[in-house]
């Protein structure tokens, strides 16, 4: 029994191997070894590039930037939500971790809708500050759920006592909180500084011609100038990057991990003072501006027919266009992205479950396939997806083959979140009560039925909703294997961002709402079925 | 109902957790399976379910051999102290599990499931979810469900050790009058003495893995079958004696051991039978010293604690008022001379 | 929707029924600003039993890439819109196959490549288009040469696009390079910038967004096409008999967009009859007006519009493919460092 379900282990890691490893492996060879010039050549091009030089300098720096926006707006949130209690709050929660579920390519038609509508020279449409904003409103999210997650938990206690021996309410936080909130604040930076630096549809989208990141470079290099091994060297300074933040990630986690939590002492009250009801404006305030604005701006603008309103650009979705954006209708790009997302979350489900079971069965092979499924999350979209490409030009999966290499990309994105929601739910299922169904005189098979299958079906189906909403939005890695015959919503947003005309706007603005609305329905409905704590990393 | 011969069990290659077990439990009869951590009780327990096989010895149910017998063929209703409920089932699902197995009609089950809820107090919370109920609630619909499939052995592990003192003395008096209902018979695995004291017809005290002891618990606690046992259930002070001519000669003086043969011996003064002397010793009682070490209002009566010269435990001793001298004062205890229980041979310790 | 699901039901119905009668497809891989006539695409499609998809995928140097990346099967028959800029890309990158279409011997000779694998389609000239009105407003001479657009007189009135990625951006810096020499030609940028050149990513940010005639912008003087004034009398919202805007004929860099039957084609006839057709009489006619280039054909004859107010260089300057391949990703450097660092 036991020996057949380590097996299970075999699937997902041939998996990883042939779509993960060999294209990781690829990209490293292309952008190491295999050059006219000698080895290293296209890395020390890239190094000795003032531009691509820049490019490094720039995606650091902006990510550096976008973190201390995040915390600045993510911690008083965080504090807000957190300690005080006041009408609304629950509401305030959930949307704060909206943007967190929109695609990329979402947000950044998001932002570009709300920047056309401002009175023009108060913020640049294209460049760095649209940048920061977009990755601000992504990942405010990580910020209160990471530092109020611990906040709320957090024992008043030591504060009390430092206000009852003379101090005010900043020098409490200061000597009793902040010390304590430390680890989380520094994880939650981290993976801030993680997410900034890969990402790629926000700066795409946002980043005009001055604003360029590793990942943009990478993905100019290839569609570009056709030069693959200017992007394969810069796949590897970004993954040198990525490993880098991730161990200092792994290190913080380690420290953050020796602080016990108490119980949540549910410290929370209504705001007492002046200031406090302040903060709470000024923290709404803030979030309101920062989230509402540009979804708000998205929707009102799609809706925007020349000078008056109607639903235009929507109808126009399934039109057929010549000599437009795409070759197919933007809803056929539509259902084009529904069924390769089902088919993307079909396997990834499929080897999810397996590896989720051959690691809840203890195995050391099972354990390393859990553990190795997650790499793929770690690395940068745009790298899996040029290792892809790099892979599978030639091929089974080339040309037409491609209708399966694009969600199987796209699996190998989601299937870490299945493993990650099943496999705390398969390890937390107690022996006890198989046994205890089984001594109510059921067989082993129906023991199965009665305890295993309920509770990882409920968890699978929370699984696939996430999976599904990963890969209806993913858009790195597709914009690199979709084929233009074939193109999935993401990619058909993007591309009609970058075409002049009101239509073009009207329609990417159209769709990017229709994709809010897919995306948000799914998370929903996994939202209404979950059990117990999912999604945990 | 259940007999074990000479069970012997253990996991993988380790030494064996079990040894030689026997014991026989009556039908109605409800039998505290009591013991340290660690001595094998729950793996007992697992072994009557048929939850771990056996490497020796013979399992019978009903007067059948079960050593075999699957699991789900026992007819046995097992109860953790996490009570293992299905969280995606309600009441009336998990308690209707048992009899839906057995291949009950829809009405019949429906019919024992009401039936069963009603035994047990939970009438009122057959829709609910199970994670919305308390700790006790979940606790019974634990029982009602074991119940529900009419088991012929109910097999209970540590059943209330997570509940707070005066719910588990409730559950524990609900308890007899329910397995003999059920026509069935309990085994209860407790390391909490006064939780077989409140619940079982007889306590049996396993050891490191061995059966020492099968008896009603007066037995247990003024006749313990070895000093282990005695030292276990904390029977009373220990005395180390040598035996001359039927008389033990130690710490607290010469004892009357009539029928012990001469040699090292040690000597239970079982405290359930010390009574303090105030000069009311008669014939036949022995009256031995002691240091009184303090005493405290117990509710209903005082409880004082001594130590009787050359024990190394103090014993507490129950008395309707308080002792007039303080801590540190000489006292006399008397015990009948027939209630003394000597242990023959050296201490091991 | 409705059209999706017909062709799913479609392709369901021909994998069903295997030989039931369907037009073959044929499949036109290309760039964004590609556009025919419908008739004039129905006219073929029935002549040859074939229905035509047309696939867009990205600007000139997306598209070629594109196809160059999945060379071995590029989703596609036939690839048009490869400009002079990338032809000794395509060439390199072996996508296409070789192919005398149908009518060669009716193109001018001098359009004709260096290679029987690409046929020539249509040709344009990029060139410094000047807004007439603002210039005679003010009194202030039309500039003429590239030297002119130095000139302190006319700083801060020029918008480009980027080289790096826009295609008249590209072939603007070329067209310098060519006409003064590689060295001189960066001297030129850096005094441009001192002179406030302004860059933009692309051609619609310039055109319609800088230039004063068509996007309400402060920039006189756009880097755009030979045939942006007729364009602008042919879009006027009244109708005009002199253009607005003029073009200044120095500053022109030529481009050839070619075609080509890609190797990786699933129906190899079906790409050649789309490829001669691109070169027939009915397509080459219908380019001034739907595309804004001129046809490679001299026996076609131009619509009125075109013929009134489009110019064309006496002496045009276009760079050898070759050179363009050597020198451009040297040269888009350097224009970085130069004008926008």
């Amino acid at each position: 029994m036991s020996r057949g379900r380590t097996a299970l282990a075999v699937g997902p890691l041939a998996f990883l191997l042939l779509l993960f490893v060999v294209p990781l492996g690829r990209v490293l060879t292309v952008g190491l070894l295999d050059a006219e010039g000698g080895p290293l050549t296209p890395l020390l091009d890239v190094v000795a590039d003032p531009r691509l030089r820049e490019a490094a300098w720039f995606t650091l720096w902006q990510a550096v930037a976008s973190t201390g926006l995040t915390l600045a707006v993510g911690l008083p949130v965080a504090a807000v939500l957190s300690r005080l209690e006041f009408r609304g709050r629950r509401v305030v929660e959930a949307a704060v971790m909206v943007p967190f579920v929109l695609p990329t390519v979402v947000v950044g038609a998001a932002f570009v809708a709300l920047l056309g509508a401002l009175p023009s020279g108060l913020v640049p449409q294209r460049g760095v500050l649209p940048i920061l904003l977009a990755h601000a409103f992504f990942n405010v999210a990580v910020v209160v759920r990471t530092v109020g997650g611990l906040w709320q938990h957090l024992d008043p206690a030591p504060a009390l006592a430092a206000r009852g021996l003379g101090a005010g309410p900043l020098r409490a936080f200061l000597v009793a909180t902040l010390p304590r909130l430390r680890p989380a604040v520094a994880a939650a930076a981290v993976v801030v500084l993680l997410f900034t630096m890969t990402s790629f549809g926000v700066v795409l989208v946002l980043g005009g011609s001055g604003a360029a990141t590793l990942e943009v470079e990478i993905h100019r290099a290839t569609v570009r100038f056709l030069d693959l091994g200017t992007a394969a060297a810069l796949s590897v300074v970004q993954l040198v990057a990525v490993v880098a933040t991730l161990g200092v990630y792994a290190r913080l986690r380690r420290r953050a991990g020796s602080e016990r939590l108490r119980r949540a002492t549910a410290a929370r009250r209504r705001p007492r003072s002046a200031g406090e009801r302040t903060a709470v404006a000024a923290a709404l305030a803030v979030l309101g501006l920062l989230h509402g604005a540009p979804l708000a701006a998205l929707v009102l603008r799609s809706l925007r027919v020349g000078d008056g309103w109607g639903l235009a650009h929507y109808r126009t979705l399934d039109a057929p266009t010549r000599a437009a954006v795409l070759s197919v209708a933007p809803l056929e790009a539509l259902w084009n992205s529904i069924t390769i997302a089902a088919a993307a979350t079909a396997v990834a489900v499929l080897l999810g479950l397996a590896a989720a079971v051959a690691a809840a069965s203890g195995s050391r092979l099972g354990r390393f396939a859990d553990g190795a499924l997650m790499l793929p999350l770690g690395t940068s979209a745009v790298t899996l997806g040029l290792g892809l490409l790099l892979t599978f030009r030639t091929g089974p999966l080339a040309g037409r083959g491609a209708v399966l290499l694009v969600p199987l990309a796209q699996a190998l994105i989601a299937t870490p979140f299945v493993v990650r929601t099943v496999l705390p739910v398969l390890r937390d299922i107690d022996d006890r009560l198989r046994e205890a169904v089984a001594t109510l005189g059921a067989a082993p098979r129906r023991v199965r039925r009665e305890v295993d299958l309920p509770i990882v079906s409920r968890a699978t189906l929370v699984a696939a909703g996430f999976a599904f909403a990963i890969s209806v939005g993913e858009f790195g890695a597709t914009v690199f294997v979709a084929r233009a015959t074939s193109p999935t919503v993401p990619v058909a947003i993007e591309r009609a961002l970058g075409l002049p005309g009101a239509v073009n706007l009207g329609r990417a603005l159209a769709l990017s709402v229709l994709l809010a609305l897919l995306t948000g329905v799914v998370v929903l409905l996994v939202d209404r079925v979950r059990v117990g704590a999912l999604g945990r990393f | 109902m259940l007999r074990l011969s000479g069970v012997t069990a253990g996991y993988g290659d380790a030494p064996a957790v079990l040894q030689d077990v026997d014991l026989d439990v009556a039908a109605g009869e409800v039998v505290a399976l009591l013991g340290p951590s660690g001595s094998g009780k729950s793996t007992l327990l697992r072994c009557v379910a048929g939850l771990t096989p056996l490497r020796g010895g013979r399992v019978d149910i009903g007067g059948a051999d079960a050593t075999d017998l699957p699991v789900e063929r026992r007819g046995v209703g097992l109860v953790f102290q996490d009570h293992a409920l299905l969280p995606h089932r309600d009441v009336t699902g998990n308690v209707g599990l048992g009899p839906r197995l057995q291949g009950l009609a829809a009405s019949e089950v429906a019919s024992r499931v009401a039936a069963v809820l009603a035994d047990v107090g939970l009438g009122h919370l057959a829709d609910r979810p199970v994670d919305a109920l308390s700790g006790g609630e979940q606790q019974r619909v634990a029982l009602a469900r074991a119940l529900a499939a009419r088991p012929r052995l109910l097999l209970l592990d540590e059943p209330y050790g997570a509940l707070d003192r005066p719910l588990r003395e409730r559950l524990l008096d609900e308890l007899p009058p329910l397995v003999r209902a059920a026509g069935a018979a309990a085994v209860l695995v407790t390391h909490d003495q006064d939780d077989a004291l409140a619940v079982a017809d007889r306590v049996a005290v396993l050891l490191a893995g061995r059966l020492r002891q099968l008896a009603d618990p007066e037995t247990c606690w003024t006749r313990p079958a070895d000093p282990d046992v005695a030292r276990f259930l904390g029977a009373g002070p220990l005395l180390p004696v040598r035996v001359r001519d039927g008389v033990g000669e130690g710490p607290a003086g010469r004892l009357p051991l009539p029928d012990v043969p001469d040699g090292p011996a040690r000597v239970l003064l079982p405290a359930a039978r010390l009574a303090f002397d105030d000069g009311t010793a008669r014939g036949g009682d022995v009256v031995v010293p002691a240091v009184l070490l303090g005493s405290r209002f117990a509710g209903d009566h005082h409880s004082v604690r001594v130590e009787v010269a050359g024990s190394a435990h103090p014993v507490r001793l129950r008395r309707p008022a308080p002792p007039t001298a303080g801590p540190g004062a000489a006292v006399r205890l008397r015990i009948a001379a027939s209630d003394l229980v000597a242990y023959p041979g050296s201490a091991t310790q | 929707m409705r059209r999706s699901l017909a062709t799913i039901a479609t392709g369901a119905l021909l994998v069903a029924g295997c030989g039931a009668e369907a037009p073959r497809t044929v499949t036109l891989l290309t760039h964004d600003s590609f556009d025919v006539s419908e008739e004039v695409l129905a006219a073929f499609e029935a002549e040859q039993g074939l229905e035509v998809r047309v696939v867009p995928l990205g600007d000139a140097g997306a598209a070629l890439n594109a196809v160059a990346l999945t060379a071995d099967d590029p989703g596609g028959d036939v690839l048009f819109g490869v400009d002079s800029t990338f032809l000794t890309r395509a060439l390199a990158a072996d996508v296409f196959l070789p192919h005398l279409a149908a009518d060669l011997d009716a193109v001018d000779p001098s359009f004709l490549p260096p290679d029987d694998r690409v046929t020539p389609v249509d040709f344009g000239d990029v060139c410094v288009n000047a807004d007439l009105a603002w210039f005679a407003d003010r009194g202030l001479a039309v500039p003429r040469t590239l030297e002119d657009l130095a000139d302190p007189a006319y700083r801060g009135l020029l918008v480009v696009q980027n080289p790096a990625t826009s295609s008249p951006g590209l072939a603007f810096l070329l067209g310098t390079i060519e006409r003064l020499g590689e060295e001189d030609a960066f001297r030129y940028w850096a005094e441009l910038r001192a002179n406030d050149v302004l860059v933009t990513d692309g051609w619609t940010d310039a055109y319609y967004g800088a230039f004063t005639h068509a996007g309400g912008g402060d920039r006189p003087l756009v880097v755009s096409y030979a045939s942006s004034p007729p364009a602008e009398v042919l879009f006027a919202e009244e109708p005009l008999d002199v253009a607005p805007t003029g073009v200044l004929l120095d500053t022109c860099h030529r481009q050839v967009e070619y075609a080509g039957v890609l190797r990786g084609a699933t129906d190899v006839g079906a790409a050649r009859a789309l490829v001669d057709a691109l070169l027939s009489p009915a397509f080459q006619a219908d380019l001034p007006l739907t595309m804004f280039v001129f046809p490679v054909r001299g026996d076609v004859a131009l619509p009125e519009v075109f013929a009134t107010h489009a110019v064309l260089p006496d002496a045009p300057v276009a760079m050898d493919p070759a050179r363009i391949d050597a020198g451009r990703e040297t040269w888009i450097a350097r224009f970085d460092a130069v004008v926008l660092r």
